[in-house]
């Protein structure tokens, strides 16, 4: 796909541009993924996000060398992967074999207490890097509703609840108050209105190709495709090139649908793949349409975009951002959120079977999919259940894999 | 109180008499524990995730006194009332383990192997906070003079064989 080459493309530059302006005296953030990219955005300050920097990382095939010397640190082996890996990388300091020459120290660090580990890593990154922390709580929802996708477009008040919410201004207010520190600009209410704009018409982009996708007779972009070609524009969200970028994604798709082009001629099955990426075998996710017509259609990213990002401003975009963040990384990994979201999307795109990867290390999002997957099991979805880790190659056994997936598409099909 | 009171120093009563002021104010809490005669031998800091029994205690018995026991079991005793004062006291308290920010977590651990000749450190295979501090304690510990051992993963209940292993492995690291 051209688009995904493009997306790829402009993200490997983008990188080597970053390093370019940090060599020239320019200030970055490095963030989770669940934190308000769109203020960093919005003030222009660069911004590196922890799981995209670990999937890069572990795409190269370095992963192994870096859990090891965690081993050797002295972490022990139960800590969460995803999220840490590129901190041992950090700490390793190795950085001629690492991606297009590793990151700088960044300037300032931010991340949300959505579960134990984040707080403590980017206290680690801090201690490494000198770099100023900015930790956003994670209160609990006391009453979170099933069907939250339906309400938290417009009715995000009542949803997430409004103690909550006014916490999330709060410190994000101060976050600002670092940025406006950090590049000597003042924060603008009304262009950032604007620049919110900007991102829902992305968002609403993203929600349109879903539908194409989930509607059509068989899939036209498998999720290998998908995820750079939403990912990376959510990287740069409101952005020009991001909005560009997902309205040519757009266009594709839309153009082998009218082609009838498919990702397997052959299709008899759709897919849904559970968890983030297994970013150090996506070849996996072809790995069964010669042989089986079935197709990895869904992955979260791309119906994310939509259900965990468009939020009306009613205007206060600044609120509306806090809606978008409050509970994200809850939506997508925690009971009942989660296994409800997934349910209703299974129905939308003609689901037959589940791959569920279960990172029994990143506990967060490893138990949640229990409930996901009695919740799909109950809907009529196969279920295919894999303990492994999106970073950490060393259990995988692709072989073995292929077989347990392979075996569950022969009962599906009989 | 009569029963705290006349606890031993050391062994797996410590480990009673500690948890006891869960249930005291701090004032009565201290005044019990002033009376209780000091221990003999190498000072030893627990460390690591939440104990509920004092299974830790018991290994070291003999071997050293337990100078502080920084496994969280619970600061705050749960008392029927106002469920957000009771939020509000264990987030201030620089041990809790979502202590923000963690570097109060990580000052206050430090601070409390003060004058340690060992600290023992063991993690439920669950955990997802401790771990992030072993690396940083060791170097702490090894800067003031003291040793660090890692026992790695303390099972929920140990069994007999985990403990003896234990036990042998702070004798050695006391010898």
């Amino acid at each position: 796909m051209s688009c995904a080459n493009a997306a790829a493309t402009y993200q490997r530059d983008w990188l080597k541009s970053l390093r370019g302006q940090i060599l020239d005296g320019a200030s970055f953030a490095f963030v989770n993924a669940d934190t308000p990219h769109e203020l960093f955005h919005f003030m222009d300050v660069p911004m590196v996000t922890n799981q995209w920097w670990s999937a890069v990382i572990a795409a190269k095939q370095l992963a192994p060398e870096y859990f090891d010397k965690m081993d050797a640190l002295g972490f022990h082996a139960h800590l969460p992967r995803y999220s840490s890996l590129p901190l041992i990388a950090q700490m390793t300091g190795d950085f001629d074999r690492q991606p297009w020459g590793g990151l700088p120290s960044p300037a300032i660090l931010c991340a949300r207490a959505s579960s134990d580990e984040h707080p403590r890593i980017f206290q680690r990154w801090a201690e490494l890097t000198g770099a100023e922390l900015h930790l956003l709580s994670a209160p609990a929802t006391p009453d979170p509703a099933p069907d939250w996708w339906i309400r938290a477009r417009r009715d995000w008040e009542d949803l997430y609840g409004t103690a909550r919410l006014d916490l999330m201004v709060a410190e994000m207010q101060s976050l600002i108050t670092a940025l406006e520190r950090l590049t000597g600009r003042a924060f603008d209410e009304a262009a950032f209105a604007a620049y919110m704009a900007r991102i829902d018409e992305q968002e609403r982009l993203l929600d349109e190709v879903a539908g194409l996708i989930a509607r059509a007779d068989k899939c036209p972009v498998g999720i290998a495709e998908q995820m750079p070609n939403v990912m990376i524009p959510q990287w740069h969200r409101g952005s020009d090139w991001a909005l560009s970028h997902v309205r040519a994604f757009r266009d594709e798709v839309a153009g082998r649908i009218d082609r009838g082009e498919a990702v397997c001629d052959a299709e008899r099955l759709r897919m849904m793949w559970i968890g983030a990426g297994l970013w150090f075998d996506t070849s996996f996710y072809r790995a069964f349409e010669e042989t089986h017509g079935a197709v990895f259609c869904w992955s979260m990213y791309l119906p994310f975009a939509a259900d965990g990002y468009i939020r009306a401003d009613h205007g206060n975009p600044l609120r509306a951002l806090a809606a978008r963040v409050s509970a994200m990384n809850e939506q997508l990994h925690q009971p009942p959120w989660v296994n409800e979201w997934l349910v209703k999307e299974a129905k939308r795109w003609r689901i037959d079977v589940a791959v569920i990867l279960v990172p029994e290390h990143d506990r967060f999002s490893g138990y949640g999919s229990y409930f996901a997957r009695e919740a799909l099991r109950a809907a009529g979805v196969r279920i295919v259940e894999i303990h492994s880790d999106m970073v950490d190659p060393r259990d995988w056994d692709r072989a073995a894999m292929e077989a347990r997936v392979g075996a569950a598409l022969e009962l599906e099909a009989s | 109180m009569d029963a705290v009171n006349a606890l031993p120093p050391g062994g797996a009563d410590a480990f009673v008499a500690r948890n006891a002021g869960r249930w005291f104010s701090p004032e009565d809490h201290i005044a019990l524990l002033s009376r209780l005669s000091g221990g003999e031998g190498p000072k030893i800091v627990l460390a690591g995730t939440a104990c509920d029994i004092p299974v830790m205690h018991a290994i070291c018995d003999g071997l050293g006194q337990i100078v502080a026991d920084l496994q969280e079991y619970g600061f705050q005793m749960p008392q029927p009332g106002n469920a957000a004062d009771l939020l509000t006291e264990i987030a201030k308290t620089p041990l809790a383990p979502r202590a923000a920010p963690p570097g109060r977590f990580t000052r206050a651990l430090h601070d409390g192997i003060a004058g340690a000749d060992l600290v023992v450190a063991s993690v439920d295979p669950n955990d997802d906070s401790f771990g992030w501090e072993l690396p940083g304690l060791r170097q702490a510990a090894e800067a003031q003079g003291a040793r660090f051992l890692d026992l790695g993963f303390r099972p929920f209940r140990p069994d007999p064989a985990w403990q003896d292993t234990a036990r042998l492995r702070i004798a050695e690291a006391l010898s």
